[in-house]
Formats: C-alpha cells, structure tokens, sequence
C-alpha cells in the first residue's frame, strides 16, 4: 500500500437504518493521506453515520469503499478485515460513556492494544504515552463514573492514541465541552497534523474549523451527501449556503435603534461589526 | 442534596458524608432491596449445596446466549444486568399507601429472555453482595438460585403457557406476564422461607439454632404473607405496566422475540417448559410436604388431628427401618421421624448438587487456556 | 423481609419517588465513599486483592461453621480490632457492621426469643392461654444467630472498604471465574452508575414536575413507563458500547492484563491467615 492511494474512497454509499430511514444518500468522496477534514453539517445531515461507515462498523446499503486501496465494503462481517483497519484506523466516539466501558481508566486505554495482540511491554508503553498525551496520567486509576465530562472527553481520545492508528475520526469532539477542553483540544488536533495522521472530524459548530481544517466537506441536512466542498475560508465566507444547510440561521437584531438581520452560527461568540 | 455522580471526586472528599449517607439510609429505616438472604443466616452446607445447584443454570444459560448474541454477549449481558439492578431500586407504589420494591425477574424474562434473565438477575445480585455490600457472599449461589433462577423460570413459564399463540402486543400477553410474575415472585418467597425455616432443623446444637432461629412453622408464612400481597403486588404492578409500556413505545422488541426460533419444534419445546416447570417445583412439592412431617410427628399429629392416618403409620415403619441404621451425626437424637426423612431427602439433594459442583469446578480447573487470556500472563 | 406495622406507618409519609432517590443517593455515595477507604493507606489496603479474596471468603467459611458462642464472640472482636489497625474510623466499621444488617437481624430475630422452647429464665407475662417466656436455648440461639451475622459482615465490610473495586474484580480469578464472565461483572458495574444516575434524573425530574397528590394509576403507568425507558436505554446502550468494542478491535475473545503480584507480605499473610483460621476451626471441634 503505497501512501499515495487516497485513505478513503467512497463510491455511491447510501446506508438505511433498519432498512427505512435514509440516513445518507449516493456519497462520493475522496479523503487523502494527512488531510485535515471536517465535515460540517447539521444534526441529522448522517455525519455520524458516515464515520461509522468509515471505521467498517456499518455496512453500506449500497455503494462501494475503499480503505488505503483495499475494499472494505464488507468488512463489518469480515473479523480479519475488522482488525486490520481498526489497527489503522481510530473512531472517537461523540458519546464517551459509550467509549468508556472498562472497570478504570488504565484498563480503557489499554483495552484497543491488548485487542491486537501486542506484548505485555509494548501494551504498557503505549497506554502510558496515549495517558500522557492527553494529560490523564494522574487519572489512570479511576473509575469512568468518576471523571467529569471533558475528562471523559480526554481518555476516550487516549484509548484511540494508544492504538497509534494512521486516520482519527472524531464524532462532534467538542460537542458538551468546557471552553478550557476545547481550546486544548484543538491544540491537540493541530498537533495531529504534525505528526503526519490524517483526521476526520465531523461537527456543526463552525468557530473550530478555521483552526484544524485543511479542506471542508459540508452535508446538506436534506440532501444527506456532501453538497459543497473546499478550503475553510471559502466554504465559511459561503453565506447563502451555510443558511441553505441549516449551519447558521438568520437572526433578527436591535442595536438601540437599529434592527437587522444578519446570518448567525449557533455556538460560540456573538461577534460582528455595524456599519 | 448533591449529585455524587455529577460532582468530580479528587481525592478532596472528606469522608465524613458516607457516614451521613449511611446514617440517612438507615433513619429512612435499613431498606432491603427484595428479600436477599444475608451471611450467617443460613449454614455453609446449605449456601454451598445451592452453588451446586445454581452453577448448572448459568452454564446453561451462558451456552445458549453464546449461541444468540455471539459476539455482542459481553455488552449486551453487561447492560440487561445493569438494567436490572436499576429496577431493583425502584420503589413501587402498591394499593394501601405503601411501596415495595420489585426484583424484576419475570419483566427482564419477558423482554430479554428467560436465559438472559437467568444471567442478568444473578450478575446484579452478585455486583450487590460483592460491590455494594448488600446481601451475603455466601449466599450468593442461594440468593442466585431463587431470584435468578426459580423465579424469572416460573415467572416465564407461566407466561408462556398463559399466553399461547397470542399476539405479543395483545393485553393477555400483559395478563400472562402479570400471573407469571406473581407465581414466581411468590415461589421465591416460599423458598426463601422454606431455606431459612429448614435451618434449625438440621443446625441445631442441644436446642440452640445455630443459624437462622426460625423453624418452617414461623419462616414460611412471615415470608410468604408479604409476597401475597405487598412484595407480590410491587412484581405485579412492575411487570405489567413495564411491559405494557414497551409494547406501546417498542413494540418491535417483542416482535423480534416472538418471530425468533420455536417456531420449527413447538411441540418439544412445550414439553421442554413444562419439565422445566415440574423439575423447579418438584423439591419444592417434596419439601412442603416434607414440612408437615417435620412440624409434626405422627404422634403430635394424633393429638392434633384426633388419629394417625393408617397409611403414615405403615409409611413411618417403612421409614425407620433403614433410618435407624444410618443416623446422621448432626442430627439431634430427639428428631422426630419426619425430621430425619425430611434430612435424607435434603441430603439427597446437597449430595447431587456437590457432584454438580465437583463437575463444573473440575471443568474449570482442567480446561486448557486456549487463549482465554492474553500474552499478558496468565 | 417482613413488613411489620410500625414500618408500613412509616412508609406512608415519603413518597415512592423520594423514597427511590434516597435509596439510589444513598447506594451511590456510599461506594464512592468506600472507594475513598479503599485508596488510603493502611495494612488491610496493602495486602494483594486476591489473598485478600482468598483468606477472607476462607474465613466467612470458618464463621459459618463455628458452633463455639464464645469463638464466635472472640472472632467477631479480632475482625473488629482488624478494621481498627487497618485504619478505617471506627465510626464507619460501626455504622456498617453493627447498625446496618446486623440491627435488621436482630429485629427479625426478636421474636423468636419468645418462641424457642427450653427452661425458661424470665417470664415476661401471658397472653390468653400462651405464657410469654424467655428461655435458656432461645437467648442461646439468638446470641448466637446474631453474633455469626455480624460477624460475616464485618467480614464483608471489611473487604469492600479496603479493597478498590476494580482490583476486588480482577481478584475473582483466584477463584477461576471464567475471564468472560469478570468483563461482564466490570463492565456492569460501570454502566449500573449510568443507569442509577438515569433513574436519579427520571425521578427527580417527576418530583419536580408533580404538585400535590396524583392517582394510584397514574403513579403505576409512570414507574412501568420508566422502567420501560431504562429497557430500550440499556438496549440501546449494549449496541452501541458493541460497536465501540469492536471499533477497537474486539472480535468477541476477551484479553485482559494481569497486574498482580504476590509479594513475600502477602504470602505470610495469607499463611499466618489460614494457619490461624484452621486453629479456630480445631478448637471449635474439639469442643
């Protein structure tokens, strides 16, 4: 596998839950090596779906996908082919008390490298730098019930660096998140970049993108498949389709005499100028 | 008061509220989340031969749930057994103004499956005992035994029966569920007391119990009478109006229950619960009529009743002829006829299930490692 | 157990919805404050979890078997100077092993002071045809009941107070519990704490909302509703925890590592514990 096949190719996915409900409809994408990608789009536009789709834990109800240019369509009943790309790829789940299922904190991280096998030695060393990484080691000895929520935000993201994959996928990483997590939390995506691993982030809260983004995937929350995709800057400037996909919302204004409207994201700071 | 859950403990608590807590706990009056059977109250011989009797059921169940949920067993295991010590803490209001908790045997049973139930009530009553300090550690094979076992069994059984061929979103099926959970909240109450009222029978030393001081005459009716009504009320109401919740809000649970397997032998599986029905009660029929004798001595029954049934007299010399030879050491010289009857059977009982024991812990011990565990030692 | 009148008056001043957020706080804050305990230092809290396990489940043996009132009474006494040198508060090893269940037996066991035949030492008075008497054998038998009782709970008080949970766990292999079924017990201890704090929520979120007084009827759809709720949350739950499993490797064979190891304390505790018990044992037999 040379690094210049694209990590992910997506062919017409389309994934039903049960069935019925049409979570994401006819995607194609491209995701190369060492890219920073967030793909925005409102709740409910199937972002979760899609990285679930990505980590081989669902399989498509039709189209086709490529992992590192093997095909990984099947793999969610293919328990060599699960290791092999769970090996190489991490998903960070949005909800940590889903992620975090072992007795402590330690036994957590160390669940992933005890899965594929490694030596006691090497198992330790790595739950112990993933500990350090994410500034948990003072924690190791804790029960998930114990921690508060950013901690829990922490170890879950801890449990997949242990693994070392080469691809991170983060599921609205900074969705119930302090503002001190979060601040660190982009540092630590930043660093991410540096160390040559491709990440895959999804979320709807647009003031985080500048920071990590090398390209933008935006999801229409009708359509369910990517309808735009670019730089950070030029997808954020993109008034008319943030509105469209429902990522900002026309707010109405008084400032003292004067109304107006203007487009607003949903989170974050309140900031703009009048003229 | 605080949220201890929401509050981030580092190391900075004082101790000091655990001590409110658990003096809070015990001013609202010690509440004991169904009826566990604490250490001490019954003998080592009587904890242990219920561990025998226990461990086949969970292999068992273990067996059959490998089957259906193969790879989702660890997870989905751990959460029905969460799911059920959450139920447990309910307190449910019953008609008259007061509460009673619910085990939730017979709605875990109805929603997850018998075997699931099995496993799911045992794994919350072992967290409880070992955990939280709540019910014995050496009662735990008794305690797993009549609220794990008879009880969610019985309590499914009877559904099944009750039910037939009904629709699983039907109200017969919310009655059905309601009997069964009824019947067998009640036979775990029956066998809490029979096990606690056989104690100074069997454990006594020159008169003095050495364990539990309640015979059958006291134990059986003080637990019985309040699973009748209050404690059986609670299962009830639990069940039914649980149940009827999830066939209005997920009907599709009981659907998938239903469509699964039987299908293909109804006939042998029919059967399979009815023997499954006799074979829980069949000791429990041995004991209750085990315990008219140990109450009463033919003699002390001719006092009672005006005369001796010819056929108990016959059956009595019947009896001691081959009792007399064999006494068992720890059995007072002055028992009766039916108390030595009643020991023999029970013996009976403790000696098959400690082959059962000896079985499954050779099973254990002899089985080879194969990859169990990790490289990580062993 | 029993429901004796003075509870049942009792119970009609708190609602089932406060009574359940007691009883859900309560059980909540007192393992968390137990695994404070656990984490100090002292004797009991160094000793590896499964000698620890090992001699202790010996010992709930040995206190099970006692016939002697007096071993008994000399047992219980040296569990208690036990949880003293082992620097738990005495207030707490009180409050757990003699108010606790211990206070629920001797009420259970009260009656049955009246009830054991024998010589009778004090006559209380008769009612109609019955004179209340109590015995030799019946203060003999309830001593006995409840002095084993609190016994095997201090046992177990001990053992949950200087032991971390996640270490008592891992100790269970000493008894060659299958690995699988230790994973299920871990991981349904974890998730017990998400489902209690669920429960707290639903029925706080009811307090809040009810005023005055509602129907009986009511009351039961509302508790069978959130029980079903706690069903699909759980079901839910085991899916999705599933696939967190498996999206880090799990294909269903469980791996886990082992972080005990017996030092020479250990092995001398565990030898003078069984040495010790073995003799209480002889002295019991010989008797």
């Amino acid at each position: 596998m040379e690094s210049s096949e694209p990590v992910f190719r997506l062919e017409g996915v389309s994934y039903r839950y049960h069935g019925r409900h049409l979570a994401l409809d006819r995607v194609d994408l491209v995701v190369e090596p060492g890219e920073q990608l967030v793909v925005l789009g409102a709740n409910g536009s199937g972002k979760s779906t899609l990285l679930k789709i990505l980590d081989g834990l669902y399989r498509p109800t039709s189209g086709r996908i490529w992992a590192f240019g093997e095909e990984i369509t099947d793999v969610a009943d293919d328990p060599e082919g699960a290791r092999w790309l769970h090996r190489r790829v991490g998903l960070v789940f949005q909800d940590p008390d889903v992620q975090l299922f072992s007795p402590t904190v330690y036994d957590d991280v160390a669940f992933g490298p005890l899965q594929l096998g490694w030596p006691e030695e090497q198992v330790r060393e790595h739950v112990e730098r993933a500990l350090r990484a994410m500034e948990v080691a003072h924690l190791a000895d804790r029960a998930p019930y114990e921690l508060s929520g950013g901690e829990k935000k922490r170890v879950a993201i801890a449990t997949v660096l242990a693994m070392d994959p080469e691809v991170i996928l983060l599921d609205e990483p900074t969705a119930n998140l302090d503002p001190r997590t979060r601040a660190a939390l982009v540092h630590l995506i930043q660093g991410m970049r540096a160390l040559g691993k491709t990440v895959i982030l999804t979320t709807h809260e647009l003031d985080i993108v500048p920071g990590i983004a090398t390209r933008v995937v935006v999801f229409g929350d009708q359509e369910r498949r990517p309808v735009a995709s670019g730089h950070p800057d030029e997808i954020l400037s993109d008034v008319e389709l943030l509105v469209r996909t429902n990522l900002i919302h026309e707010h109405l204004h008084w400032h003292g005499e004067l109304a107006h409207t203007h487009p607003h994201g949903h989170e974050g700071e309140h900031l703009h100028e009048h003229r | 008061m605080a949220d201890p859950l929401g509050q981030k403990p580092d190391g900075a608590i004082t101790p000091s509220p655990w001590d409110e807590a658990a003096a809070r706990s015990l001013a609202s009056e010690q509440e004991e989340p169904a009826m566990h059977i604490p250490d001490g109250y019954i003998s080592p011989a009587t904890a242990l031969a219920f561990y025998g009797a226990v461990l086949p059921f969970w292999w068992a169940a273990a067996q059959r749930l490998k089957r259906v949920l193969s790879g989702q067993l660890v997870p989905a295991l751990a959460l029905f057994s969460a799911f059920t010590f959450a139920v447990m803490m309910f307190n449910v209001p019953v008609p008259g103004g007061t509460t009673a908790h619910a085990v939730g045997g017979t709605l875990a049973a109805v929603v997850l499956g018998p075997w699931a139930a099995v496993i799911a009530v045992s794994v919350a009553l072992i967290i409880q005992a070992l955990f939280f300090g709540d019910g014995g550690i050496t009662a735990i094979g008794a305690n797993c035994f009549i609220l794990g076992v008879a009880l969610p069994l019985t309590g499914y059984g009877v559904y099944r029966l009750v039910s037939g061929r009904s629709d699983p979103l039907s109200r017969r099926r919310l009655l059905a569920a309601g009997i069964g959970a009824y019947l067998g909240i009640n036979l775990a109450g029956l066998l809490v007391g029979l096990v606690l009222g056989i104690q100074p029978i069997f454990w006594s030393e020159d008169g003095r119990a050495l364990y539990s001081p309640y015979g059958l005459r006291e134990a059986v009716p003080a637990l019985l009478v309040p699973h009748l009504t209050i404690a059986g009320a609670a299962e009830v109401i639990a069940t039914v109006f649980g149940l009827a919740y999830v066939q209005r809000a997920h009907p599709e649970l009981l659907e998938r229950r239903a469509a699964t397997p039987r299908a293909a032998r109804p006939a042998r599986r029919w059967t399979a619960v009815i023997v499954a029905l006799l074979a829980l009660l069949s000791p429990l029929g041995l004991l209750a009529s085990g315990s008219a004798w140990g109450e009463w001595g033919s003699g002390e029954l001719a006092q009672r009743v005006g005369y001796v049934p010819r056929g108990l007299q016959e059956l009595e010399s019947l009896w001691n002829a081959p009792l007399s030879g064999y006494t068992l050491p720890w059995m007072s010289k002055s028992a009766s006829f039916g108390e030595q009857a009643l020991a023999y059977i029970l013996s009976a009982v403790v000696g098959v299930a400690l082959i059962f024991a000896a079985t499954f812990a050779l099973r254990i011990l002899l089985r080879p490692h194969q990859g169990q565990q990790a490289g990580a030692g062993s | 157990m029993t429901v004796s009148p003075v509870r049942q008056r009792h119970r009609k001043r708190k609602s089932f919805v406060e009574r359940t957020i007691t009883g859900v706080s309560a059980a909540v804050e007192q393992t968390v404050y137990s695994e404070t305990y656990a984490r100090q230092d002292g004797f009991l809290q160094r000793v590896d979890p499964r000698a620890k396990l090992g001699l202790f489940v010996l010992a709930l043996l040995v206190v099970g078997l006692v016939h002697d009132l007096a071993l008994l009474v000399g047992l219980w006494l040296a569990l208690l100077g036990l949880g003293l040198a082992t620097r738990l508060p005495f207030k707490v090893i009180a409050l757990r092993t003699m108010l606790g269940v211990p206070l629920f037996a001797g009420v259970v066991a009260l009656p049955a002071l009246f009830l054991i035949d024998g010589r009778p030492l004090l006559s209380i008075g008769s009612l109609g045809p019955v004179t209340l008497a109590v015995s030799d054998r019946a203060i003999l038998s309830v001593t006995t009941f409840l002095c084993r009782v609190s016994a095997s709970v201090t046992l177990a008080a001990l053992l949950v107070l200087t032991t971390r949970w996640a270490d008592l766990l891992k100790a269970l292999r000493v008894f060659r519990v299958p690995d699988v079924f230790i994973v299920v017990l871990g991981m349904t201890y974890r998730y017990v704490f998400l489902l209690l704090r669920l429960t707290e929520n639903l029925f706080l979120g009811r307090a809040s909302r009810t005023v005055g007084t509602t129907s009986a009827g009511e009351q039961r759809r509302w508790v069978g509703a959130s029980m079903g709720t706690l069903v699909s949350r759980s079901l839910k739950l085991s899916n999705d925890v599933y696939a967190a499993m498996v999206a880090r490797g799990f294909s269903g064979e469980v791996r886990t590592l082992t972080t005990f190891r017996m030092r020479d304390e250990d092995w001398l505790f565990v030898s003078l514990g069984v040495v010790l018990l073995g003799l209480a044992w002889l002295v019991d037999l010989s008797r």
